[in-house]
């Protein structure tokens, strides 16, 4: 995804093609001197340095990330979780008027 | 209160949301240690590990512990622990060896997608406490909660630089692209803001329905439940009384002239905004502050400022004939008391501290101590002895004249609370609002027993005066001609002048021996002195001048001395550097960036505030709104004849002079309640009148 690409990796105005990169098992990723080291993990504890931007998008795409946070989408788990409350909250509401007895 | 079955289950509920968000059920993997300054690398090398009650549990009463939030977490951290240091004992720096205890400080982790949810929910059920008074009906509420819903989103947009340092979720757009070109539709931070705030919304606007005509009378418990989101700069109440203004704006319950006035004020405060991206730190004035400087954050003050205050005119006036003073007054003595006894617990005990900070959403910890700050005084759970202060006097002011006017005799129980204020007055020991609630109630009780207005003023101008000469003749420690500019010289002192100055034989400098003439020949670029200072220079040493009168410029220094305020006002005035048009129509509400970034001084960094409610709004509506504001207030209380209303508008007024109360919102709520106060006041005479 483009956005944690760009908090990853920091912005570029690359567009990289990363299933040409992932089908070419020739590719090499050259190390830009400009681009400071990023340091990637998996969700099995693997661990890469990152040396371009090109090589950290590509990385991030495939799901490694800087921040073990990300492993687990919180905001999501509890925007389902919230979703669910407001179906509860409809039932309840429709069956014992809810809201207007609280 | 009637305790059903259904008040238990709201009440299971609360305790419910408190010991589970916070993980009371939580027991991790590896036991938590002993909290001891040796296990610090343990739990620096286990975050997100350890609840509150687990790490409590570890607390052997050997070190002081001091719980903080830290509201970058993630939602799985929720309520864990963050972070934990040792700090060791501490010199204080003030001339004495006096050393501050050592102690081991745990930062807990906040979110504020949980933060939003949480607080939200335990407020609303805290609303819907409020007994049900008369069914108000509300139109379209679906539409209205979205177009609230809108708003927030404007400040979120607004306030990016905020929000982006506290997560790395942060992100606007409701669907993004990858780099294939597919559409992402998982921004789910966002997702969850909205819906968040469109169901506080759309449930407080159902809550209200039965309540509506009640929720005046419970107004007094903005102070105890402040309101504010712990990782968010919003507060509970600007989300529930900007929708309130949303309705008062369909129902044409509005002003069209100060509309007018505003929006043509807001006109210039866009047009003249300089559009950056800082971050500036509201600190304690979370909630109710810009924290940026840009364009759509600008039109989110501008819109929610203007609902806000229209929500609560809009309340007070829907509601006026449901209005129970009795009741309003049983609220102010139980709201000031529960406000002082949570004050003390959260100083003795650090859970309760926590608690109360996340719960009532304080926007500062409570004090950890008991003992006052350098001497003087003791905040409680406020964020501002002096905004306490003065709700504190309120109270008092309020049950003694509008008891004795009405009266309304207080009961054994609200004689028992009516100790808590005067308490809580005492420790926050403000001054002013001390000094002001008495002379009121002085010169109210002699207005009744003795009936003329023209002994009464005499009296009272003589008692000042002698006060005022006892004070400057027995007690003053400088002389007339140091005291005369000392604004300016604190002014001066807190300028960033870039200008080697001569000096005396005793090695001080022109600025240190007030040598105004010298200091305004100092070229302009190396002085650095802001335009209000060196216009209020110019004016005191070039300006005209009577014999034997001092200026007005002379007698608000001398004046700022004896409320001691010289200094702070000094440093505004250091910081303060608006262009003429800036002057005339500030920069916009709740705008304090431009005041505290553009103009270098000694004192650019944390917060200065201009401990002055009349400063601030100068800053934030310029000197044409300042003046608009007086002169409507002044016309319309006029026009009101309820003499009840001006005591406490005077009394208001006293204090804002050297008070920055107003920067915070229950404050201001209760100020805009009691401007309007002569409606409830009139209807009640009506009433009489009828009866």
């Amino acid at each position: 995804m483009h956005k944690k690409t760009s908090v990853i990796c920091g912005e570029s105005d690359l567009k990289p093609d990363f299933e040409a990169i992932g089908n070419n098992p020739n590719f090499v990723f050259e190390n830009d001197p400009s681009y400071e080291t990023v340091r990637l993990f998996d969700a099995d504890g693997n661990i890469v340095n990152v040396n371009s931007w090109l090589e950290c998008a590509n990385y991030v795409n495939g799901g490694w990330t800087d921040y073990s946070s990300d492993f687990v989408n919180g905001e999501q788990l509890l925007f389902f979780a919230l979703c669910g409350l407001i179906v509860l909250g409809i039932y309840l509401h429709k069956k014992y008027n809810f809201l207007k007895r609280m | 209160m009637k305790l059903n079955r259904l008040s238990v289950i709201k009440l299971l509920t609360l305790f419910a949301i408190v010991f589970v968000s916070m993980g009371f059920y939580h027991i991790a993997d590896e036991p938590a240690i002993e909290i001891h300054p040796a296990h610090t690398s343990f739990y620096q090398e286990r975050p997100c590990n350890y609840s509150i009650f687990e790490l409590l549990s570890e607390d052997r009463g050997t070190y002081d512990i001091v719980l903080a939030n830290s509201p970058n977490g993630d939602v799985e951290c929720f309520g864990k622990n963050s972070w934990y240091e040792y700090q060791p004992e501490k010199l204080i720096e003030n001339g004495w060896k006096e050393y501050e205890k050592d102690y081991i400080k745990i930062w807990l982790s906040t979110n504020i997608s949980v933060d939003l949810l949480v607080q939200s929910i335990f407020w609303l059920i805290i609303i819907s406490f409020i007994p049900k008074k008369m069914e108000r009906k509300f139109d379209k509420i679906l539409i209205f909660s979205l177009l609230n819903t809108v708003l927030y989103y404007l400040h979120l947009i607004g306030e990016g630089s905020y929000y982006r340092d506290l997560t790395r979720e942060y992100d606007v757009e409701f669907i993004s692209r990858e780099f294939n070109g597919d559409l992402y539709f998982e921004n789910y931070f966002l997702y969850l803001y909205l819906l968040s705030i469109f169901l506080i919304s759309f449930v407080f606007i159902n809550l209200a329905e039965n309540r509506f005509n009640n929720l005046l009378n419970y107004l007094p418990y903005v102070f105890l439940i402040y309101g504010t989101y712990t990782s968010l700069n919003l507060n509970f109440y600007l989300i529930i009384f900007s929708i309130l203004g949303l309705y008062s704006i369909y129902e044409k319950s509005v002003n069209l002239k100060i509309s007018i006035l505003y929006f043509s004020f807001s006109t210039y405060w866009l047009i003249s905004l300089d559009n950056k991206s800082l971050n500036f730190d509201v600190d304690k004035l979370r909630g109710f502050m810009n924290s940026s400087q840009s364009l759509t954050s600008l039109i989110f003050w501008i819109l929610t400022y203007y609902l806000v205050l229209n929500g609560v005119y809009f309340l007070v006036k829907q509601s006026l004939q449901y209005f129970n003073p009795t009741l309003f007054r049983k609220n102010l003595l139980i709201s000031s008391s529960l406000i002082a006894l949570i004050g003390l617990l959260a100083a003795t005990d650090k859970l309760s501290n926590y608690f109360s900070f996340y719960f009532l959403g304080l926007n500062k910890y409570g004090m950890r101590s008991l003992e006052s700050i350098e001497g003087n005084t003791w905040r409680g759970i406020a964020p501002s002895a002096e905004g306490m202060g003065e709700f504190y006097a309120f109270v008092i002011l309020f049950s003694i004249i509008y008891s004795y006017e009405k009266k309304l005799n207080l009961n054994y129980f609200e004689l028992f609370l009516f100790l808590f204020p005067i308490i809580g007055l005492a420790r926050s020991n403000n001054f002013a609002a001390i000094s002001s609630s008495t002379l009121l109630i002085f010169i109210y009780f002699s207005y009744k027993k003795i009936g003329s207005k023209k002994i009464i003023s005499i009296v009272s101008l003589s008692i000042i005066l002698f006060f005022v000469l006892m004070y400057t003749q027995f007690f003053r420690e400088f002389s007339y001609n140091y005291l005369s500019s000392n604004i300016l010289y604190e002014g001066v002192r807190a300028s960033e002048i870039d200008y080697e100055m001569d000096t005396n034989q005793y090695g001080y400098s022109q600025a240190q021996l007030a040598n105004y003439q010298y200091i305004l020949e100092i070229p302009e670029d190396k002085a650095n002195l802001s335009t209000s200072l060196r216009f209020l220079i110019e004016n005191y040493t070039y300006g005209y001048n009577i014999k034997y009168i001092p200026s007005l410029n002379s007698v608000v220094n001398v004046g700022s001395y004896f409320i001691n305020r010289s200094e702070k006002w000094g440093i505004f005035l250091a910081k303060y550097n608006p262009s003429l048009l800036e002057f005339f129509f500030g920069s916009g509400p709740q705008q304090f960036t431009n005041y505290y970034f553009d103009h270098p001084t000694k004192y650019n960094f944390g917060l200065f505030l201009p401990h002055s409610t009349f400063l601030s709004y100068l800053i934030f509506f310029g000197a044409f709104g300042l003046t608009s504001i007086l002169y409507l207030l002044f016309r319309y209380l006029y026009k009101q004849k309820s003499t009840i209303t001006l005591y406490f508008v005077v009394f208001f007024i006293l204090n804002f002079i050297k008070s920055d109360s107003l920067l915070y919102l229950p404050n201001l709520l209760l100020t805009v309640f009691i401007v309007n106060f002569s409606l409830l006041d009139k209807q009640s005479i009506s009433e009489k009148n009828i009866e």
